[in-house]
């Protein structure tokens, strides 16, 4: 007996499809094994994960909410991964979205909406992009690794939202907790009418169309893509390769940072630190499980957020600590990352 | 200002550094190899719980260290699986350990948060102890901190010195090479891993059994990702390690000496004083090292023969 291992030079969709699927299946009944270690049944567990996450139609609702910065993060940081560059600061980029949203309410807390709503928009996208050009700034003068300069960005921005909240923007009324004045009617968008689901999903349809758009018909789109592929192409063919970067990581901080408008503006409606809530690591799993292609990250930008609500379900019925979903995330990723293995080569044995 | 000031903080400086420098040697060893691992974050954490939990359960730290670096060594057998043989993407695989290991150590950590350990305690060391300043600096600390000061030049002979050591970094220098010569990369390859996952995870130990004595969730708080660029900082060079984690030491020393000290600027500040440090020196040390990235074969992996 010989196991012999081929490589494949024809990729199959259908293939992908498949193997994403089992790995995620894989990945989710293996961490629900890990609730035997807390005493608690794994079985049962499912059960529960299920229904909470996709057994009504509230859930179904909540799950599309949480799915909208996923969804929004998710692109911004496909951009860059499609250049090879490796923004991992997607939550400090958001964090500075929130911050920005917040920044002109409170200077300008008293005009209409329309003039408010887009104003923050631009604020937010503004400040998540220059959180992005910081590390590529690096990178370029300096040679300094992304991964760890975005990384680090991270902890900064989360820590710049603590100190506003608890300094100069708390809330004079609200008895010392960490958080902004709730922002008003003209500062906030609504839900879609008889529904749970916020209009801010409008925002991600329409990002959503201008990243395929981008990507199919741009030149500067085709650059980014070139540049990913092979960079001694893109070399030979005089594309800016700074200029680029640059331009990516402003561009993938700015849709951060509307994520961080989103959140701010609808579910939380002021700024304090929950607002801050993974979504900028999440969404590096969901831009990896859909292979960055649009439709496939509004379906995994859903089933992240159902799995976000299913845990939720667990906490609540079954007390399980809320970090459980971080290990069905990391699961899955490194379930998915390893299968991309039969893409690439077939297994075969063989008898001698 | 005072010189005992100066030398409680200098000795905090050392204290400080120390999980810090093991997972920074730690990480050089992985990457020695040929193997970038960005778990380290996930690895301190788990690292940091089952140092604390197995203390707990047997009442002796040295059990507890022991099992700190091999919780953190297990957590790394899942990056060797996917890189070494499902050939997964290092940076993928790397933040999925992360990711993960922040996962179990909260979700294992939860019930215990606020309990805490006895752990490591300072002792004099004999004889050192009685030189002055010099003495009260570097020998009054735990048995940990001891044996990090030697920990370097065992790491500098092992990958230099010796015949494994050569392979390893044969292994990360020039893979296909070291395949064709009859290496057994993959082999190699997971010594590294796992060994670097090992020091990461008593660098993680650390932290709970010596340094807050407390179980909290999240106590490593961006130091695995530290490491990560001290690895660059220190050009993969184990006595290098020793001046970034203790430049990281001072840092985190100074910042709480200040919080201490009942300062105005608001601990959020503070807090990202690291965080930045992190950003400057990777950058100064990135330009100065510009074109050398570390092993030739760092990040790639090795496709199976047909």
């Amino acid at each position: 007996m010989k196991i012999q291992i081929k490589k494949v030079y024809t990729q199959s969709k259908a293939r992908s499809v498949l193997l994403a699927v089992v790995a995620v299946l894989l990945a989710l009944s293996v961490s629900s094994l890990l609730l035997a270690t807390l005493g608690k049944s794994p079985l049962s567990g499912i059960v529960i994960f299920l229904k909470s996450g996709f057994g009504s139609t509230y859930a179904f609702f909540d799950s599309l909410n949480k799915a909208i910065p996923l969804f929004l993060c998710a692109i911004a940081l496909s951009i860059s991964f499609k250049m090879q560059i490796w923004n991992i600061g997607g939550e400090g980029q958001y964090a500075l979205g929130a911050i920005g949203a917040t920044f002109v309410y409170l200077y300008f807390p008293n005009l209409p909406w329309y003039f408010l709503i887009p104003l923050m928009f631009t604020s937010s996208a503004i400040l998540g992009g220059l959180f992005g050009v910081i590390p590529a700034i690096l990178k370029v003068y300096f040679d300094a690794n992304e991964i760890i300069t975005t990384l680090m960005l991270n902890y900064v921005g989360i820590l710049l939202i603590d100190y506003l909240v608890y300094g100069p923007w708390q809330d004079p009324t609200s008895l010392g907790f960490p958080m902004s004045v709730q922002f008003g009617e003209n500062g906030t968008i609504s839900t879609i009418s008889n529904t749970p689901l916020y209009k801010t999903i409008y925002i991600c349809i329409i990002l959503g169309v201008l990243y395929k758009i981008f990507f199919q018909t741009t030149k500067i789109g085709y650059e980014i893509k070139v540049s990913g592929e092979n960079e001694n192409v893109a070399r030979y063919s005089h594309i800016p390769r700074k200029k680029l970067i640059i331009f990516v990581l402003f561009l993938s901080g700015a849709i951060c940072g509307i994520a961080g408008f989103t959140e701010t503006v609808s579910t939380v409606g002021r700024l304090q630190p929950s607002v801050i809530a993974g979504y900028g690591y999440k969404a590096i799993i969901v831009a990896w499980l859909a292979r960055l292609s649009t439709i496939g990250m509004g379906i995994f930008s859903y089933f992240l957020g159902a799995m976000l609500v299913g845990v939720e379900g667990l906490q609540l019925e079954m007390q399980v600590p809320e970090a459980y979903g971080m290990i069905i995330q990391g699961m899955i990723l490194i379930f998915v990352v390893s299968f991309q293995f039969f893409e690439k080569y077939k297994i075969s044995i063989k008898k001698e | 200002m005072n010189i005992d000031i100066v030398v409680a903080t200098t000795a905090a400086t050392i204290q400080a550094g120390t999980p810090i420098l093991f997972a920074t040697l730690g990480e050089i060893i992985t990457e020695k190899s040929g193997v970038l691992n960005l778990g380290v974050e996930g690895m301190m954490l788990i690292g940091a719980f089952c140092g604390f939990f197995i203390t707990k359960i047997t009442g002796n730290p040295y059990l507890g260290v022991l099992g700190g670096g091999i919780g953190a060594a297990s957590l790394a057998l899942l990056h060797a699986i996917s890189v070494l043989i499902f050939q997964a993407n290092q940076i993928v695989s790397g933040l999925a350990l992360t990711i993960l290991g922040t996962g179990l150590s909260n979700f294992w950590g939860t019930p215990f948060v606020g309990e805490k350990t006895l752990g490591f305690q300072k002792m004099d060391f004999i004889g050192l102890s009685k030189i002055p300043i010099i003495g009260d600096i570097f020998f009054k600390q735990d048995i940990l901190v001891y044996f990090s000061y030697i920990l370097p030049v065992i790491i500098w002979f092992l990958l230099d010195k010796t015949r494994l050591g050569l392979e390893i970094r044969a292994a990360g220098e020039f893979p296909e090479g070291a395949r064709s010569s009859g290496l057994n990369v993959t082999f190699l390859r997971s010594l590294g891993i796992l060994g670097g996952g090992f020091l990461t995870g008593i660098g993680g130990a650390y932290l709970s059994l010596a340094y807050t004595h407390i179980w909290t969730n999240g106590l490593v708080a961006g130091r695995g990702w530290i490491a990560v660029a001290l690895v660059i900082f220190a050009f993969w060079n184990p006595f290098r390690a020793v001046i970034g984690a203790y430049l990281f030491g001072g840092i985190m020393a100074f910042q709480l000496s200040l919080q201490a000290s009942g300062t105005q600027i608001p601990s959020s500040i503070l807090l990202m004083l690291p965080y930045i440090l992190t950003i400057l020196v990777l950058t100064i040390a990135s330009k100065t090292h510009k074109g050398s990235w570390g092993p030739m074969g760092l990040g790639i992996n090795l496709e199976p023969k047909d």
